[in-house]
C-alpha cells in the first residue's frame, strides 16, 4: 500500500484552503505565506505555492501588489484576500469542520 | 557571477523558456516573484537555498504546474471553443472526465456545423436541403438526389437549423466549462 501518494493527495486537497486560512490572517508575500504554513506543519512546498497563487488570483479570490521593501532588497508580491476568496475561505472551514467531524467519527472512535 | 548567483540566474531563464504559453504580461510577474523568493532565501544561508532549490523542483516542473493551472483557468475566462478544447486535451490522458468531455463536445460542434451548413445551404439549394417524410425513406438535412417524398418543413429549415446549431454550440461550450471548473475544484494542484 502507497500511503505516500494518498498523503499526497490529502495535502493537495487542504492546500487550497490551507493558503486562504493563512491569508485571512492578513496580507502576506510568498515566503512569509511558506513560513506561516510551516509554522504548523510542513502542507504546502514552494513548488506548490507559487502555481497556486497564481490560480487563486487569476480566479479573482486573491489580489497581489508588488511592493519594494524600505530597507531594500528584492520586490515582493504581496497577497491578500478578495471578499470573494474571503466568502469562500468561511464556506470552506465549515465544510472542512463538518468533514473532520465526520472522519473522526467513523475512523477514530474506538466504539 | 558567484555560484549562487548563477544558479538562480540558470533557474530563472530556464523557467522564463518553459512558461512561454503563459501571456507574456503575466509571465514577467511569475518569474520575478521566483527570482525574488531564490534571491530572498540565499540572503538567509546556503542551507535554507539548496533547501528552497529542491523544493521548487525543476524548473520546467515548475512551469508545467503553472501552466497546466493558468490554462485551464485562463481558457475558462475566455471560453473560446479552440482554447477549451486545448485545455482539457492537456488533462485527457490523466482524466476520465477530460477525455469524455473532449468528446462530446467535439461531436456537438460537429452537430451544430452540420446544422450551420444545412441552413445554409437552404437559401442556395432549396430543393436539395429538407426533411422528407419516411414512406419512400426519410431523410433530413442536404442531399444530392432529393427522395420523391414532398419536402415538409420548407423554409422552416432556416430557424431550426440556426436554433440547433446554437443550441449544439453552447451546449458543448458548457459541457467543456462544467467539467474545466469541476476538475479545478477536484485536482487541487
Amino acid at each position: 500500500m502507497d500511503i505516500g501518494s494518498w498523503q499526497s493527495q490529502l495535502r493537495k486537497g487542504a492546500a487550497e484552503l490551507v493558503l486562504l486560512s493563512v491569508l485571512s490572517r492578513g496580507e502576506a508575500y510568498g515566503l512569509e505565506i511558506l513560513a506561516r504554513i510551516r509554522a504548523g506543519g510542513d502542507l504546502v512546498s514552494e513548488g506548490s505555492l507559487y502555481p497556486l497563487l497564481a490560480r487563486l488570483e487569476k480566479a479573482g479570490r486573491i489580489a497581489g501588489r508588488w511592493e519594494l521593501p524600505a530597507e531594500g532588497g528584492n520586490p515582493r508580491k504581496y497577497y491578500r484576500l478578495t471578499p470573494e476568496g474571503a466568502a469562500l475561505s468561511e464556506a470552506m472551514r465549515a465544510a472542512w469542520i463538518e468533514f473532520r467531524t465526520t472522519i473522526t467519527t467513523l475512523v477514530e472512535d474506538p466504539s | 557571477m558567484t555560484e549562487p548567483a548563477r544558479v538562480i540566474a540558470d533557474y530563472v531563464r530556464r523557467l522564463r523558456w518553459s512558461l512561454q504559453a503563459i501571456p507574456a504580461a503575466d509571465r514577467a510577474g511569475l518569474v520575478r516573484e521566483i527570482e525574488s523568493h531564490l534571491n530572498d532565501s540565499l540572503a538567509a544561508g546556503a542551507d535554507s537555498f539548496d533547501a528552497t532549490i529542491r523544493a521548487m523542483g525543476p524548473p520546467h516542473a515548475l512551469a508545467a504546474r503553472y501552466v497546466q493551472e493558468y490554462r485551464l483557468a485562463g481558457a475558462l475566462a475566455e471560453d473560446r471553443p479552440v482554447a477549451l478544447i486545448g485545455a482539457m486535451l492537456v488533462r485527457s490522458g490523466r482524466s476520465v472526465a477530460a477525455f469524455g468531455a473532449v468528446l462530446a463536445a467535439m461531436l456537438l460542434y460537429l452537430f451544430a456545423l452540420c446544422l450551420a451548413a444545412v441552413a445554409i445551404a437552404k437559401p442556395l439549394f432549396p430543393t436539395h436541403v429538407g426533411l422528407w417524410s419516411p414512406p419512400q425513406g426519410g431523410a433530413f438535412g442536404i442531399m444530392t438526389e432529393p427522395p420523391a417524398a414532398p419536402e415538409m418543413m420548407g423554409l422552416w429549415i432556416l430557424p431550426v437549423a440556426i436554433a440547433g446549431a446554437l443550441g449544439c454550440y453552447a451546449l458543448a461550450t458548457l459541457v467543456l466549462r462544467g467539467t474545466g471548473r469541476h476538475l479545478l475544484r477536484h485536482t487541487g494542484l
